[in-house]
């Protein structure tokens, strides 16, 4: 029996797996989740998922090019105390200031870490590991490992922000605005297409003039600027730093929602939808599970297994092309 | 059973390609067979079923005196058969004695014995005559020479292998190492062991070799002893053809432009390329000839910056330049379509319409970078047209059409860049008669629109029938230029030949 | 001709041990109370623990693969311990050493059978194993009881009054794996299968067996070390070993084995856990313990070994890649 696509049902498992899981996730809280179907509890829904919702489509960037960024969450956190110290100084443009030296620092760090993978050719994940531990140091250092309370009141506000007269919170319209950019960025620019290709094919972009060394570098400084959005976000909303504790594991996060939305983790096409909707997805897995009063472990647990699937799935989908195609050496 | 191998009617197809074409022949204990062809032929092929990567579709090969059909390589090992790459299946970090007993290590008592081992490499290394430290220096320090030692002893030894299959041992070595690897090649022999020598050079056919056998685009061209044969005919016998072909040519292809677009000059670029120096000029399609490894794609890669010479000048439009990656020939509008098409030259994963625009995004997008969709879906189109390209749509993933058409669409990414030159390595490789053609037919108009072409081919007739001048390049150096009707498959083999000898009377004297 | 054997070592096996008695050296000129029997001991002490995940880490680094998943066993492990020694002594060192050795077995199988890159495999059970730790607490931590006398002194006991029993297994277990690594086909093939894969098979060698033996090994190691930890400490943290994969990889990799794998010697690994643990201490002597300087100075160290490195790894590659070197594996 076959649907009405004309495809088999693990074909449609394969292709919409990520739109399914996000809809049975939904419907699972709608019936169990008392008061999930409540404006406040989506609008809170949104504020949470801001600073995770940047550093995804970062990570999304990163992992296309064949790369990866472990060091997301202390990046993230390092943003945060730069913010906060920055707001301490006191003066007129000050609060100014305080959202720019978190970009700049974080840009910073993605571009060092873009350097050291472009000059010295080491595998991504083992530089990113290093700075995951060497960011975090600096940023509880920054803070001497307190939390820091934000006290600039225009910083505050903008946590709690709604849009006109509503209580649509502004994080929503910060998100739109995310998607925008890195859809126009990487749908409609020429540098998308750089990304695909190089992540797909290294060798052949060299070879069609693509400029691989800027393009790894400015790769990781995206992810930066990101995780610098994502903190100034998070932050303005919980009007605190806190170095030790803020974008903790948020890398699993972002991988789970970049391995759900079909992008390669190998490197290749961009899925900015599915990463998007990956995101939801893990953001639904820590609501249902914060809200039910099941453990936060839990979640993690779903989490792991969920990047887990969505690689085995990938490389079913790969295994079934591949059969089809043989090589032909020279002769 | 004096034939160790026999090979009966063996026959592989890929898609789109009969690589081999009921391939038969035998080989005796202790014989030494050159395997010889251009790219293409099938050598490589053959080799790959012999020692198990690939399968053949039909035919048997009697091994030792019992029908083989091995699924990997483990297990042509096992049967006792050898294969000897040039990618090493050695492990870099493991001294030369650890190399060999590796999966076979000496054991007593749960533990390894390494005097033991120690020990008994040293003796099967010292028949080798190689001063080298064999226990405590990793096996990545020392040369491809001693690296090769290394994989034929342990197949001696360890693999009791009675067949050895050397793809091209020599490229790498020099001309006192090639002399020590050829006493082993002696050594074996007394051992009754054979060995299939992958080579295209013809001396050492001749010096180490009993026999050579020759296959031609899939199919068995024939054996010799090579007391039997000379040179020049064994040349033939690899990339002539019977009859002469005709020029076929295309009126206007015949360049009379005395403007030069670029120039190589003294080109030297160890290890493949000694002295190479010769000219491009505008709108001319300029052939190089030469045997396989002869370093004509060194030249390409030199050309196009992505090998950075040893010494000597490239000049480009009149100016001297030293590229250092393909960035900057790419803004110089040079075009290069590699050798590989599916590893180096498409984005697999990729639309047609994303790889025929891929090279001249700049063109595309607009002063932020906004990608201009109806521009490339336009220009795709155009290109899909002209060029006849066989696919259900522009978004279509590359990896899913056929050579020919693969190869239309790199053409395609090129000419979207508006070129001056379009460098070619074997560019109608692995792809149908009729693709062939067509592919052949777009070159000619691209030359006839004024851009320069560089075409690299092992097959003479294409060379001939396309060129309007032909480099001919001879391990490293360029040796000839023919032009005119001094362009024809004969002398093209006759100048390899020549200076091939007049090469080995100078040795001798 | 001959094999010029004897003390003929390479010179770059006694790096981690001149790296190591450097330190040692400045450290005891720089401070005074360093030589102290207090502070050997806290040295010492600092030392085993990671010394001892350090072990699985090099088998899996050697292998080609990594374990990114070691802290969470640790606090799984000794979450299990401290759960059980309630009830039993026995019981409390089984079944962690068996949790240990079922997720060594998942993270092996994953990588070498499922073929999911060593990151993503070892990623996923680092997940699964702290929320176990959280779920068997719940969420709190678990205090050892006094009279689990046997179970406190696997933690808290010393030898001849002054040697604490971990740094005992710790010893143990340096000998053997160094044992393992130089006598054992399982040892020597670990090197085969990280140094080249395909030549490995192509020799015989078993590879997936021996890939999924280093990550079980791995496990069974980490999960001693909880299992002492929780000991020691007397109670289960559900955070415990925050951080221990990247000290226990910088330990491997600080002691000289190659991150991609295929060279590396255990006794390297022993050297470097000591240093790390000089740093460790050379870094508490100045201040009040601040994790960060930890963090900062491991993430760093970490770096620089692998820039250093990176040209060794790029001439392995050169053979294979005739236009560009990319080598952007996301580890294996």
């Amino acid at each position: 029996m076959r649907s009405i696509k004309n495809l088999s049902a693990a074909e449609i498992l394969q292709r919409f797996s990520a739109p399914i899981i996000l809809l049975v996730l939904i419907v699972f809280n709608a019936l169990f989740t008392r008061n999930f179907l409540s404006i406040n509890v989506l609008w809170n829904a949104i504020m949470q998922s801001s600073s995770i919702m940047f550093v995804s489509l970062g990570m999304m960037v990163v992992i296309a090019s064949g790369g990866i960024d472990i060091s997301v969450g202390s990046t993230l956190g390092f943003g945060s105390a730069l913010l906060v110290i920055t707001s301490y100084a006191g003066g007129d443009t000050n609060s100014l200031l305080a959202v720019i030296v978190p970009v700049i620092g974080c840009a910073l760090v993605g571009i060092i870490q873009g350097l050291i993978i472009a000059k010295f050719k080491i595998p991504p994940l083992i530089v990113t590991l290093a700075f995951q531990s060497l960011i975090r140091g600096i940023a509880q250092y920054c803070t001497k490992g307190k939390v820091l309370v934000l006290r600039d009141p225009l910083l505050n506000e903008l946590g709690y922000l709604k849009v006109g007269g509503t209580s649509i919170p502004i994080q929503l319209v910060f998100i739109a605005i995310a998607i925008v950019i890195f859809y126009i960025l990487t749908k409609k620019m020429a540098f998308g297409s750089r990304i695909e290709a190089y992540g797909d094919n290294p060798v052949a972009s060299r070879i069609v003039g693509i400029r691989t060394f800027q393009l790894v570098t400015l790769v990781y400084m995206i992810s930066g600027i990101a995780c610098a959005c994502g903190s100034i976000l998070e932050t303005t909303r919980i009007q605190a730093a806190d170095s030790s504790m803020l974008g903790l594991n948020m890398e699993m996060d972002a991988i789970a929602a970049v391995a759900i939305s079909g992008t390669p983790l190998t490197g290749g096409k961009i899925r900015i939808w599915g990463t998007v909707v990956g995101v939801f997805i893990t953001q639904l897995i820590t609501m249902t599970v914060n809200m039910n009063n099941i453990q936060y472990e839990y979640s993690l647990l779903l989490k792991g297994a969920i990047i887990f699937f969505a690689i085995l799935v990938q490389k079913s989908k790969e295994k079934t092309k591949k059969g089809l195609r043989q090589v032909v050496q020279n002769g | 059973m004096s034939n160790v191998l026999e090979m009966q009617n063996i026959s592989k197809t890929f898609p789109g390609v009969k690589a081999l074409n009921n391939i038969s022949f035998s080989i005796k204990r202790g014989e030494v067979r050159a395997l010889m062809g251009e790219n293409g032929a099938g050598k490589s092929t053959l080799i790959k079923i012999l020692s198990g990567v690939y399968q053949k579709d039909s035919g048997n090969i009697i091994f030792d005196g019992k029908e083989i059909d091995p699924k990997s390589v483990l297990e042509s090992a096992r049967e006792g058969i050898s294969a000897i790459y040039q990618e090493l299946n050695l492990i870099p970090y493991l001294s030369i004695s650890e190399n060999i007993f590796a999966g076979f290590y000496p054991v007593k008592n749960g533990m390894i014995q390494w005097r033991e081992m120690e020990e008994r490499a040293a003796k099967m290394f010292a028949d080798i005559k190689v001063d080298v430290d064999i226990n405590n220096a990793e096996l990545s320090s020392m040369s491809t020479a001693v690296q090769q030692m290394v994989a034929i002893v342990r197949a001696i030894n360890m693999m009791d292998a009675k067949l050895i299959i050397m793809d091209e041992p020599t490229s790498s070595l020099d001309a006192a190492e090639t002399k020590s690897l050829f006493e082993i090649i002696r050594d074996l022999k007394k051992k009754n062991i054979s060995v299939i020598f992958i080579t295209h050079r013809l001396d050492e056919v001749f010096e180490i070799c009993d026999t050579v056998t020759v296959l031609k685009d899939g199919e068995y061209v024939g054996t010799r002893n090579v007391k039997n044969i000379n040179k020049y005919e064994l040349v033939k016998m690899m990339i002539g053809h019977e009859v002469a072909e005709e020029r076929k040519m295309a009126i206007n292809t015949i360049c009379d432009s005395k403007s030069y677009l670029c120039e190589l000059r003294n080109i030297a670029w160890n290890p493949k390329l000694s002295n190479i120096s010769f000219s491009i000029r505008k709108g001319e399609i300029l052939g190089l000839g030469g045997l396989l490894g002869s370093g004509r794609s060194e030249c390409a890669q030199i050309l196009f910056g992505c090998n950075i010479p040893d010494s000597g000048e490239v000049f480009y439009e009149g100016n001297r330049i030293s590229l250092k990656s393909p960035v900057g020939a790419v803004k110089r509008k040079m075009a290069f379509c590699t050798e590989s098409r599916r590893t180096e030259g498409i984005i697999p994963n990729m639309s047609v319409e994303e790889n025929i625009c891929i090279a001249n995004l700049s063109e595309f997008s607009n002063k932020i970078g906004w990608t201009k969709r109806k521009k490339t879906r336009s220009e795709t189109e155009r290109f899909v047209k002209e060029f006849s390209i066989k696919t259900p749509s522009i978004k279509q993933l590359v990896k899913n059409l056929s050579g020919g058409n693969q190869q239309k669409v790199l053409l395609a990414r090129w000419l979207c860049m508006n070129p001056k030159l379009i460098i070619l390595d074997e560019p109608t490789r692995g792809i149908d008669v009729a693709a062939k053609a067509e592919i052949e037919k777009m070159i000619r108009e691209f030359a006839g629109r004024g851009i320069s072409i560089l075409m690299i081919s092992s097959e003479l007739p294409e060379l001939v029938r396309n060129c309007d001048r032909i480099i001919i390049i001879y391990e490293g150096k360029t040796i000839k230029e023919l032009s005119g009707n001094d362009m024809s498959e004969e002398r093209i083999m006759q100048t390899i030949t020549k200076f091939h000898e007049e090469e080995q009377e100078v040795e001798m004297r | 001709m001959a094999s010029k054997k004897g003390l003929k070592l390479k010179l770059s096996s006694f790096i981690p041990f001149i790296t190591f008695l450097m330190l040692f050296m400045v450290s005891i000129i720089g401070n005074s109370k360093f030589l102290t029997m207090n502070n050997i001991n806290n040295l010492v002490r600092q030392s085993t623990f990671n010394g001892i995940i350090s072990i699985g880490m090099t088998l899996v680094i050697l292998s080609g693969g990594i374990d990114l998943s070691v802290g969470s066993v640790l606090a799984c492990s000794g979450a299990l311990s401290a759960i059980l020694c309630q009830y039993n002594t026995v019981l409390a060192v089984v079944i962690p050493i068996l949790f240990g050795l079922v997720i060594g077995l998942f993270n092996g199988f994953a990588v070498a059978k499922l073929k999911v890159p060593p990151i993503v495999a070892t990623l996923v059970s680092m997940l699964a194993a702290r929320g176990l730790a959280y779920i068997f607490l719940e969420g709190n931590s678990l205090g050892i009881p006094k009279n689990a006398e046997m179970f406190l002194f696997l933690g808290k006991g010393k030898l001849f009054d002054i040697l604490p029993f971990p740094t005992l297994i710790m010893a143990i277990l340096f000998i053997l794996f160094i044992w393992i690594l130089k006598f054992t086909c399982f040892g020597r093939n670990l090197y085969s299968i990280g140094g080249n894969e395909e030549a490995a098979r192509m020799l015989g060698i078993q590879v997936d067996k021996g890939k999924i033996l280093a990550y079980m090994t791995c496990g069974l190691l980490t999960s001693i070390a909880g299992i002492l930890i929780t000991a020691r400490v007397g109670s289960a943290l559900p955070y415990a070993g925050d951080g221990y994969e990247i000290s226990s990889i910088a330990t491997v990799v600080l002691g000289g084995t190659l991150i991609t794998g295929g060279k590396g010697r255990m006794s390297g690994t022993f050297w470097a856990s000591l240093t790390m643990a000089i740093i460790a201490n050379m870094i508490n002597m100045q201040s009040v313990t601040e994790p960060w300087i930890q963090k900062i100075i491991i993430g760093a160290i970490l770096i620089v070994i692998i820039v250093i490195q990176s040209p060794i790894i790029r001439k392995r590659y050169s053979s294979i890649a005739k236009l560009f070197i990319r080598k952007h594996t996301v580890k294996g």
